[in-house]
């Protein structure tokens, strides 16, 4: 019984990162609708400028807030460049998934090219490092901060999104582009709030997930992708509450799946998740049906 | 052909296998659905016939014909359920399925895990490779030209009206998805064949995105254009002997991005042509003169 609370414990930490990833892909597709195959790498490049600062003795938060700006400029310049023009031209919805998988690639190469593919090992001074311990039972200071971080998140994300002006912006754009232009919101300036916000969190989940394997390299990113996207499905779509609920699920899940399984079966966890929500309720867990997602 | 090619022939026989591939990608995507199942139908078509030729000792045509039929079976079972997704959904689905196939052939003990296995007899030719694809073109050809041509290319411009007009949308569908399975198991299964090796990670994330490039570049419009390109791109990566390096990667997703911003339907699409040849008129008749066209004059 101690061994299973210890084991639901750890699939929470491990939980709390996904669903930083997927807050952070909510707001692009579940919200506007875009499939951003190159959010695994706007992940890696804002850890990897953390890394940088962290290198270059800067202190831990001010290195943090370096990574999300960076992470912030790449997910905008991206939209206003790539994004902007397939939306200009109408494109359909797999152009999208094309165009950011080419990017992505792009992306990987260059930064295997400037880190040598190296795998660094990422400092963790200045992280909290110790455990809180209750009774038999010890939970990570590390994940402690990111499971705090994240539900502090999801609250500001769904309060903005279902309570302030901007929020219900980004969803009546999401909704009918059109008829929200002639209701006088600007709509690029709506894409460009929700791409900053998504590369945002990309690099803060990048952070936590480099700390806590201690190490970084150009490819960190690319096994969290399917991941964020797993909790996005099993979540609902453009729901912050539903992709919080989906990273614990599948954090516990991989967990479980480790343990009373075999190892083996955790990789798979993620796809056959995709696999069976996408099946049995497509809408995912807190998402409203759709019919075109069938 | 063999004195003919000399050195190249290894390389144009990896180029046309990958042609199998894209050719496989593109049966389903010529009704409009992005399916990114076709790798991990190629990883069953390729392991069929190795555990069948190198454990059952069968012959190897039987071998290649049961992963081809392998590669059928496991898209037709699949493709019931995944088929119930549409768009983008789809793709990711299929993408799902197709990991899931890998990793699995990774982990079973009956697959030999990730170390996979050696040794597989060599026995595919360049001629063989072309007599796949002949026999493939015709087959695509003749259906494109058809009713059944007509119909998946309604298919793709507006499911509902297709069905409206009597279209069995989801039959069609699923033998599409099943004929996408055989062909990549065929390329699975012969590839098997050419280069005697088989192992889990040769059907990663890197071989659809190759695929992919070929298949989007080349366009949904006719099977000419995808077939075409992944030759074509073949032999100019082969020449510029950038083969594995991050410089190919960073042209290949360049590539990808430019073809999706300039002509989102590839290059074999008529819409394309038409502006070009719109745009070209309009050059010729001079800057500051207004054109005034019909819409019926655009009628391609």
């Amino acid at each position: 019984m101690e061994q299973f609370i210890q084991q639901t414990i750890n699939g929470l930490s491990v939980g709390s990162v996904f669903a930083l990833l997927g807050l952070g892909v909510t707001m692009v597709w579940g919200v506007l609708g875009v499939l951003n195959f190159a959010h695994a790498q706007i992940l890696t490049w804002g850890a990897f400028s953390t890394w940088f600062a962290l290198d270059a003795d800067i202190p831990v938060l001010p290195a943090i807030a370096i990574g999300v700006l960076v992470g912030v400029l790449i997910s905008v310049a991206l939209n206003s460049t790539v994004i902007a023009a397939l939306r200009k031209r109408n494109a359909p919805e797999f152009a999208f998934v094309v165009a950011t998988i080419g990017v992505a690639l792009v992306m990987e190469e260059v930064l295997r090219e400037v880190t040598d593919a190296e795998t660094r090992p990422f400092p963790r001074d200045g992280f909290p490092t110790g455990a809180v311990t209750i009774g038999s039972i010890s939970i990570p200071g590390l994940q402690v901060v990111v499971l705090i971080v994240s539900v502090l998140v999801m609250i500001a994300l769904a309060y903005w999104l279902n309570r302030t002006k901007g929020g219900r912006a980004v969803r009546t754009v999401a909704y009918n582009r059109e008829t929200a232009e002639l209701l006088g919101i600007n709509s690029k300036r709506v894409y460009t709030i929700a791409f900053a916000i998504s590369g945002a969190l990309a690099a803060i989940g990048g952070v936590f997930v480099s700390v806590d394997s201690a190490a970084i390299s150009y490819s960190t990113g690319d096994p969290l992708l399917l991941t964020a996207f797993a909790v996005m499905i099993l979540g609902g779509m453009g729901s912050p509450k539903g992709a919080m609920v989906g990273g614990l699920v599948l954090g516990i899940a991989q967990v479980y799946a480790t343990v009373y399984v075999s190892s083996v079966f955790r990789q798979a966890v993620a796809m056959l998740i995709i696999l069976a929500v996408l099946l049995v309720r497509p809408q995912g867990l807190f998402g409203e049906p759709q019919s075109a997602r069938v | 052909m063999s004195e003919l090619l000399g050195s190249y022939e290894f390389t144009l026989n990896v180029i046309l296998v990958q042609a199998i591939l894209v050719l496989s990608l593109y049966v389903v995507f010529q009704a409009g659905l992005l399916s990114m199942a076709s790798v991990g139908f190629m990883a069953v078509g390729g392991y069929a016939t190795t555990l069948l030729t190198l454990e059952q000792n069968w012959p190897i045509l039987g071998g290649v014909v049961a992963g081809a039929v392998m590669g059928g079976v496991v898209a037709a079972i699949f493709g019931i359920p995944v088929l119930r997704l549409g768009g983008i959904y789809l793709a990711l689905g299929s993408l799902a399925l197709s990991q899931a196939i890998v990793i699995g052939i990774a982990n079973f003990e009956f697959t030999n895990g990730a170390r996979g296995f050696a040794g597989i007899e060599l026995a595919v030719t360049t001629e063989h490779l072309l007599l796949v694809l002949i026999v493939t073109g015709v087959i695509l050809q003749i259906t494109h030209r058809s009713y059944i041509g007509r119909a998946i290319r309604a298919i793709r411009l507006d499911e509902r009206t297709a069905e409206g007009l009597g279209i069995n949308t989801v039959l069609y569908k699923r033998v599409l998805f099943a004929f996408s399975g055989v062909l990549a198991g065929l390329a699975g299964a012969l590839e098997a064949h050419l280069t005697g090796v088989i192992s889990p990670d040769q059907y990663g994330f890197d071989l659809l995105v190759v695929a992919l490039t070929y298949m989007i570049v080349g366009g949904s419009g006719h099977w000419i254009g995808p077939l075409g390109m992944t030759v074509v791109l073949g032999i100019v990566r082969d020449q510029l002997g950038l083969g594995g390096t991050s410089l190919e990667n960073i042209i290949f997703g360049s590539l990808l991005v430019a073809v999706m911003i300039l002509a989102p339907a590839g290059i074999s699409d008529r819409v394309m042509y038409r502006d070009i040849g719109r745009w070209i008129r309009r050059k010729r008749t001079g800057r500051g003169v207004q054109v005034v066209t019909t819409p019926q004059g655009e009628v391609s």
